[in-house]
């Protein structure tokens, strides 16, 4: 089904290449990109090493952690931050306000007498007691918080009588802690690749397949929805690639641990970090190199992501006293993803991708985003 | 780098502790903007108990604008709508604030470091970390900020008329007519009631732009700016003119350079292509192939609610909420 969307700031002017066949233009022009609230912002793509570390005590008795924060939500406290321990840290039992899961980078973690090195994995839903914790010195881990703030409470016991399995959850069924390590669990073909029987979408990834190791896979919340959230280890071999362009109606998030994989955003290797939220589209991507390619991942649910060809994005215009063929003066038109200087600038995120047509001496321009 | 942030409202964001260090006392932060890679912020702080600091000099260059209450920078007592801004190293004297006191603190180019000390950290003090100028770094304070308002110099020839309707007050500039990415400009700008700046085509300009709205309403293409709302608009994005909400409206606004206003006519932002296995008429299913700047729920959404038509669109109709 072809589709088209404008967005228009001034009267709008439509060129001849334009596709006025799709079924839902409305004489021409339509604009439905309208985006709902969004405060935690399209990461895409910043290395951890490019950002500054916060004190944090993680709700231990004193400053004993540092944070970088991946991402925030400024309104729900929600987020996801690398911890690193510099000396021995601990903490009492106690629980969470968010739903929160721990995956240990290096180090060694313990969550009362399990004990978790790189790989470990932990997950309490709000206000499920956590066992009293350590980090040795120099371990590292990823934290995510979701549905809350990250603050934590030391208590012997649940928050209530009754705690859910997610803040969202009105299953009615019990929250449980999920302890666990990629060392102990087997592969399996990754979900949205090996359901996905569209022969369109085979001749997009002609290489091997991915697979997956689920740390946690959350069952649906409610009978209104099948969406399965999943935080998984993700690995790609060598020769893998997907080619086509894609998006999810859920959230996407992932921490390069090793290898790399080239696309759209640049590449993404170890302490690359991406947050994509819903709806958001990305290309073509690849492994380059060698070694297999490792990522953390987090999805809102495993389902086959949704495909488009033939996808274009043309900004056009007069541009009265700029040069819209200058890098440094054409217009962006919103939004652009957060990137560290390791990736890419404001403006070299944009631009590169445009093929900036000349401009004829009255002023018009017209980029059109390249896309596969 | 920080995000493009448009519109949000900044009763509907998180406190966090303050980020003011050396300090006695208590206060508590909401931050609007945040760069992860170098610690600049801009944030509004509220001072949960009587608060003091020796004197010392910041990392950042750090401005102050008290929102209500009390600060005492010296001798020099600052109250509502007054403003200080510190370059990066230059001593500045004690400080108190009273319990209750709300006040925006923007930093630049560093983050919260403080260190107690009666000097500055170096013989020579720069202007500020984008400065262009070898003169020497200094404390500015403004006080009464909202009177002795000027002419606007900002604009093109075809935007002259209403341009001009508009009057500044320049808190802190530091020119650099030689760089055009250099410098900086905090002033506040006040639009008379009724003012209708719209059918210019849209804008964009070569530096940052910041706004925090301090009275009034501002109606425009990214919805309806009010006291709390707050934008910060990274480089060459683009946005369309705007007009008074009604009673007129004053916003406190920053830009890390000289202002350029660059115009686009008949601008029109086109995506299209091929739905393989979706709808792209369902908005939960549609995709978003250019991401979208932060925002508040507050804001709603944008450009807003069920498919508008252009028409609307370009009225500066019903986009969003209030904040």
């Amino acid at each position: 089904m072809a589709f088209h969307s404008l967005r228009v700031r001034s009267a709008p002017e439509i060129g001849p290449e334009y596709d006025r066949e799709g079924p839902r233009a409305v004489s021409g022009r339509l604009a439905h990109l309208e985006v709902t609230a969004v405060v935690r912002p399209h990461v895409e793509l910043v290395y951890q090493q490019d950002l500054i570390w916060h004190a944090d005590d993680l709700g231990s008795a004193g400053d004993q952690a540092e944070i970088r924060r991946l991402s925030s939500d400024e309104e729900s406290g929600a987020g996801t931050v690398l911890a690193r321990f510099g000396t021995s840290w601990s903490r009492p039992g106690g629980y969470h306000q968010g739903d929160t899961e721990w995956f240990v980078l290096s180090g060694l973690v313990t969550v009362g007498d399990a004990a978790l090195g790189p790989g470990g994995y932990v997950r309490a839903p709000a206000g499920k007691a956590t066992p009293p914790m350590t980090a040795a010195p120099g371990s590292q881990a990823l934290i995510f918080c979701d549905n809350g703030q990250s603050a934590f409470v030391a208590s012997a016991g649940d928050w209530a009588e009754f705690v859910r399995r997610s803040r969202l959850d009105i299953s009615g069924l019990p929250g449980e802690l999920t302890i666990s390590s990629t060392s102990g669990l087997g592969w399996e073909p990754a979900p949205w690749e090996a359901a996905d029987h569209s022969a369109d979408h085979s001749a997009d990834r002609n290489g091997p397949a991915s697979r997956i190791k689920v740390l946690y896979r959350q069952p649906p919340l409610t009978t209104a929805t099948s969406a399965e959230p999943v935080t998984a280890l993700w690995e790609a071999p060598p020769g893998w690639a997907d080619r086509g362009f894609h998006h999810r109606g859920v959230f996407a998030e992932a921490y390069g641990l090793s290898g790399v994989i080239e696309y759209s955003h640049g590449r993404l290797s170890e302490g690359g970090y991406l947050y994509r939220p819903p709806r958001i589209q990305t290309s073509a991507a690849h492994v380059a190199g060698d070694t297999p390619a490792q990522l953390l991942v987090r999805l809102g649910d495993t389902a086959v992501p949704w495909h488009t060809s033939k996808p274009y994005v043309r900004v056009s215009g007069h541009a009265v006293n700029y040069d819209p063929s200058t890098a440094l003066e054409n217009l962006v038109p919103s939004g652009l993803s957060v990137t560290s200087r390791s990736v890419k600038t404001w403006v070299a995120q944009y631009h590169p991708r445009a093929e900036p047509g000349a401009p004829s001496p009255s002023g018009r321009f017209v980029n059109a985003i390249a896309t596969p | 780098m920080r995000a493009h942030t448009e519109i949000v409202c900044t009763d509907d964001l998180i406190w966090h502790p303050a980020e003011l260090a050396r300090a006695s006392g208590t206060a508590r932060q909401q931050n609007l903007s945040y760069d992860e890679e170098n610690g600049a912020a801009s944030t509004r702080v509220l001072f949960t108990s009587d608060w003091s600091r020796p004197a010392g000099y910041h990392e950042a260059d750090t401005e102050w604008y008290v929102l209500n209450g009390q600060v005492m920078l010296g001798e020099r007592k600052l109250g509502a709508s007054d403003y200080f801004r510190a370059p990066a190293g230059l001593a500045v004297p004690p400080m108190s604030v009273l319990a209750g006191t709300q006040v925006l603190i923007f930093r630049e180019f560093a983050d919260w470091g403080f260190s107690v000390c009666d000097s500055d950290r170096h013989e020579f003090t720069p202007r500020g970390g984008n400065t262009d100028s070898d003169q020497p770094g200094e404390l500015t304070i403004v006080q009464d900020s909202q009177a002795d308002w000027a002419p606007n110099p900002y604009g093109t020839v075809t935007e002259q008329d209403f341009q001009r309707k508009l009057k500044l007050k320049i808190l802190y500039h530091d020119p650099s007519p030689v760089r055009r990415d250099a410098g900086w400009l905090t002033n506040l700008v006040s639009a008379p009631p009724g003012m209708d700046g719209t059918g210019h085509g849209v804008e964009h300009h070569h530096v940052c732009e910041e706004g925090y709205g301090l009275s009034g309403r501002m109606d425009y293409d990214y919805g309806i700016f009010l006291p709390g709302s707050y934008f910060y608009r990274p480089p060459l994005v683009q946005h369309a003119d705007f007009k008074d909400g009604g009673t007129g409206h004053v916003l406190l606004m920053r830009v890390n350079g000289d202002l350029i206003n660059w115009k686009t006519e008949n601008l029109v932002v086109e995506v299209g292509g091929q739905a393989a296995d979706y709808d792209p008429a369902d908005p939960a299913q549609a995709p978003i192939m250019i991401s979208a700047p932060l925002r508040s729920a507050s804001a709603g959404s944008w450009p807003g609610g069920a498919t508008p038509p252009i028409e609307a669109a370009l009225s500066g109709g019903p986009h969003s909420r209030s904040c």
